[in-house]
Order: structure tokens, then sequence, then C-alpha cells
């Protein structure tokens, strides 16, 4: 077999960040539907994505009651490498998102949010938030700092 | 992000803020060209995460004074625990005779300053060296000099213009000296290194952090490489092993080709002169980086340009106001 070189594998990595979280050893608890359809998860995507090392991770975390439509999600940015992540958390970035609906389609769940402290937020960023969860594909796509990233569910 | 964080992932006791460097600056005391200014920053976010400096750490300014990488003289700085607000420093200077292992700190020291009261509040308290030494030295809490767009980083380079460190602090140490306290050859490498004692063994040191320039481990090393990086020591950094295998030298080759697009010659002669992790300084010269590093000097910007081959051309975020004209230089703190 081929070994992949670093070369190669910062030009696979293209694929996105979530390739690397999805290799490491992110201490996540598992993400599920309990029978209630309560939806809890636990996601992480390294910033900035590949092929920049990625120098700190977003993690988002999420308690979702599908029936009601309602829950939390909050979402941190801690310094360190998805694979190697401190208990540092970078000021300024770190988001309470109150869910205010919930569109489910197959396995995808589609949640729409506000932010609740809306002094964090940045020029040009909106308060409201919406997230994808794929659970077929194992990812979370939510906002970052204007772009939408893709987050890999802990399985 | 100059240092900072860099190794953030690493177990006790080295995950811990006060022993994490955040920057090394090296450069000629403005309007005394016999004298030099060496600053070591650490403590990312201070007071966030600790409000002194690590009483059973040594902090250490290395010194190559023939090109080797391999230190000549160390200036070793010291605290006493932190006691009813508190603190005390130690320095001495030890001239080396031999490689520098993890933890092993040899050589014969003599005091350079003693007793040297920390400063916690927005006063710098600058204490005099010990009898003719002629030496000034300052350590507390400082606005952090670095600066840069860090967000516009995480967003994958899309540079707002935005300085994340504008309002942030650190735990300065700043010592000036007399060139002669740095050897007779005017162009030495510099880095520094924090050491504390093992978490099974406390009479014995390891290496918690190190840094020559800035943001070398911090964006060209991945995960467990950086942890590795920061306990190797620049003679061996070329040649010592990453996670994958290949060398450090290998991976920043591989690494400059794939983010600026140099040919393999080209990468390869970058990653030469990036690795050891060495700061080069002409202390017979005023001008600043890559010959040393000023507090105003732009390195993200010139450092941006290199690894990008001139596609990114800075972060659009210049240098602080806040810097003071006298030692030691660094700004008040945001209190």
């Amino acid at each position: 077999m081929k070994e992949l070189d670093r070369k190669d594998f910062l030009k696979a990595a293209g694929a996105g960040s979530a390739a690397v979280a999805a290799t490491t050893g992110l201490p996540l608890a598992k993400y599920f539907t309990n029978a209630s359809g309560q939806l809890t998860f636990r996601a992480a995507a390294g910033v900035p994505r590949a092929p920049l090392p990625s120098y700190a991770t977003q993690i988002l975390e999420g308690q979702v009651d599908l029936a009601r439509g309602t829950g939390l999600v909050t979402s941190r940015v801690l310094a360190g490498h998805p694979d190697d992540t401190s208990l540092v958390g970078l000021p300024g970035l770190t988001r309470t998102i109150r869910i205010t609906g919930v569109d489910t389609e197959g396995r995808q769940v589609r949640l729409r949010g506000l932010v609740e402290d809306r002094s964090q937020l940045r020029r040009g960023e909106s308060h409201r938030v919406e997230l994808i969860v794929d659970r077929k594909r194992g990812l979370i796509t939510a906002p970052f700092l204007g772009q939408q990233l893709e987050h890999t569910l802990a399985v | 992000m100059a240092d900072h964080l860099d190794a953030p992932g690493l177990t006790s006791p080295a995950m811990d803020t006060r022993v994490d460097i955040t920057d090394l600056y090296a450069f000629q005391k403005p309007g005394d060209s016999s004298r030099t200014i060496l600053i070591l920053n650490v403590n990312p976010l201070a007071p966030t995460h600790a409000n002194e400096f690590r009483s059973d750490a040594i902090y250490e300014t290395l010194v190559d004074t023939n090109g080797d990488a391999v230190p000549d003289i160390a200036f070793r700085y010291r605290f006493t625990p932190k006691k009813d607000g508190k603190q005390l420093a130690r320095v001495t200077r030890a001239q080396l005779n031999g490689q520098v292992e993890d933890g092993h700190v040899h050589g014969d020291e003599g005091a350079l300053v003693e007793a040297a009261p920390v400063s916690f509040g927005s006063e710098a308290i600058v204490t005099s060296g010990v009898d003719d030494t002629g030496v000034r030295f300052f350590a507390g809490f400082r606005s952090d000099p670095f600066f840069f767009d860090l967000l516009g980083f995480l967003a994958g380079l899309k540079f707002t213009g935005s300085d994340f460190f504008i309002d942030k602090n650190v735990f300065g140490i700043a010592l000036e000296l007399p060139n002669t306290l740095l050897g007779e050859n005017p162009n030495i490498g510099l880095w520094v290194r924090t050491l504390v004692p093992m978490t099974m063994q406390p009479d014995h040191l390891t290496q918690a952090d190190q840094m020559g320039r800035p943001a070398i481990n911090t964006v060209l090393n991945h995960g467990a490489d950086k942890n590795t990086f920061n306990v190797t020591q620049p003679a061996d950094q070329r040649t010592a092993k990453t996670a994958s295998g290949e060398t450090f030298l290998q991976m920043f080759t591989e690494e400059l080709e794939a983010l600026g697009g140099y040919n393999a010659s080209q990468a390869d002669g970058i990653a030469k002169i990036l690795l050891p992790d060495v700061l080069t300084y002409d202390f017979s010269s005023s001008a600043g980086f890559l010959n040393g590093r000023k507090l105003r000097d732009d390195v993200i910007d010139i450092e941006l340009n290199l690894v990008t081959n001139g596609k990114v051309k800075g972060d659009g975020v210049g240098p602080h106001t806040d810097y003071l004209s006298d030692f030691p230089y660094l700004g008040n703190p945001h209190i």
C-alpha cells in the first residue's frame, strides 16, 4: 500500500477539517436521540480549515427536544488542534443558542435558533443561527466567523 | 499566537499558562548601541488563567554565541512563591559548557539581580542589578505587545484588520544588559524555554515550552508534533522525528510546498532558515526582525508573506500604541 505522505495528506485534507477531527482522540460523548425525542450531541471542527493547521477547535454541544422544537446549543472555541484540545477558551467566541424551531427531513435535522447574548456578536454576525445535523454523514454544519463549518459528531 | 497556547494539549505539569511562552523579543536599546533588551513573555490571556509566575519553574533565555544552535550562555529567572500578593525574582547568568538536554540545568551561575519585586499593578517596578553588572530588570503584569488578527486567521486567512490582542495581557520578563554579557561575537542566536518539575519526579525538571522565532510552532506544526517540537533542542530540530515518522525538516518543506506553492528546492531552503528555531540577532545592529525582534516589528506580515509565497501580504493589523518609551517598554496592563 502506498504510504500517504504529508503533502498528499494536506491535499486530501481539503475535504475539510472534519476528516481530521474524525481521527482524533477528542473526549466526546455520544450523540443520540432518546425515546422521548431528545437529541443530544457534541461535535468538533478544527479552525482554520485545512490546508492551514488547525490552531483551535470549535466545539458544539446541544440538547434539543425535537418534538417541541426547543433546546440549547453552546458553541465554544478552545485553543488547540482537535486531537490536542486544551481547556483554554478563546474569549469572545462563546455563543449560547436558544433553539426556536426544528425541521426534520429523513436523517437530517435543521435547527433554527437565536444567540442569547447579542452583546457577544461581532460586526455583521447575525443573531439568527441555523445548524444542520446530518445523522447519516455524522456531521453538523454550523456558522463560524462568516463561514459554514462541518463539525464531526461524536459516535 | 506568536507562541501563545502552542502546547495546550500537554498533560500536567505543562498544561499551565504560567509557563506558556507567548513571545521573545531582542533588540538594541534605543539610543544606546552598547546595550540590549531581552524580553520573554508568558501567560497568554493573563490574568484569566493565572496571576503569577510559577515559583517551582525556571524561565530561561539561551544564547548561542558561535552559530551551532547549542547554547553557550543562559539567563535564568526564578521566582519565589506568591505570598500576600507579592513575588520576588532572582536573575542569574550561566556560562554553559555543553548541550542542554531536556530539563538539564548546568553551568556556573552568577547572580545578576536579587529580590526584584514582581509588578502586579500598572506601575512597572524596575530593579537594578547587583554590583556593577549594569543590568536592569523587570517582571510582571503587562499589556501583551503582540498584534495579530487571530479571528481572521481562524476564519481561513479572511483578515478584517481586527487585532485580537489589543486588550490582552501577559506576564513579562524584561532584562536590559550590556552587550558584553552576550559574548564577544555580535552575531548570536537566541531562544527561550520554561522548565518545570516532572509530576512523578519533582526533583527533576522537564522542558514545558520553547520558542525562537514567532509563530513557528503554532503555525507549522500539528497536534502532538507541537509538544515534541517544544521539547526538542534547536540543534536537533532538523533531524528530530514527527509523529508521522518524517523529520521536522521534511515536514516543514512539505508544508511550504503545500501552503506556498514553492518547489521542493525553494521549500527546502526556506525550511532550513526556519529550522533550527532560533532568533538570530546581531547586537551591533539596530535593525529589526529577522535581526532580533522589536515590539513593533510586524512579524506576522513577514511570515504570512513567506509561508504563502506572497499570496497573503498581511493581516491588516499594525503595532499597538501603548508601548513605553523606556525600559521595560512593555505597555501598562489592561486592568
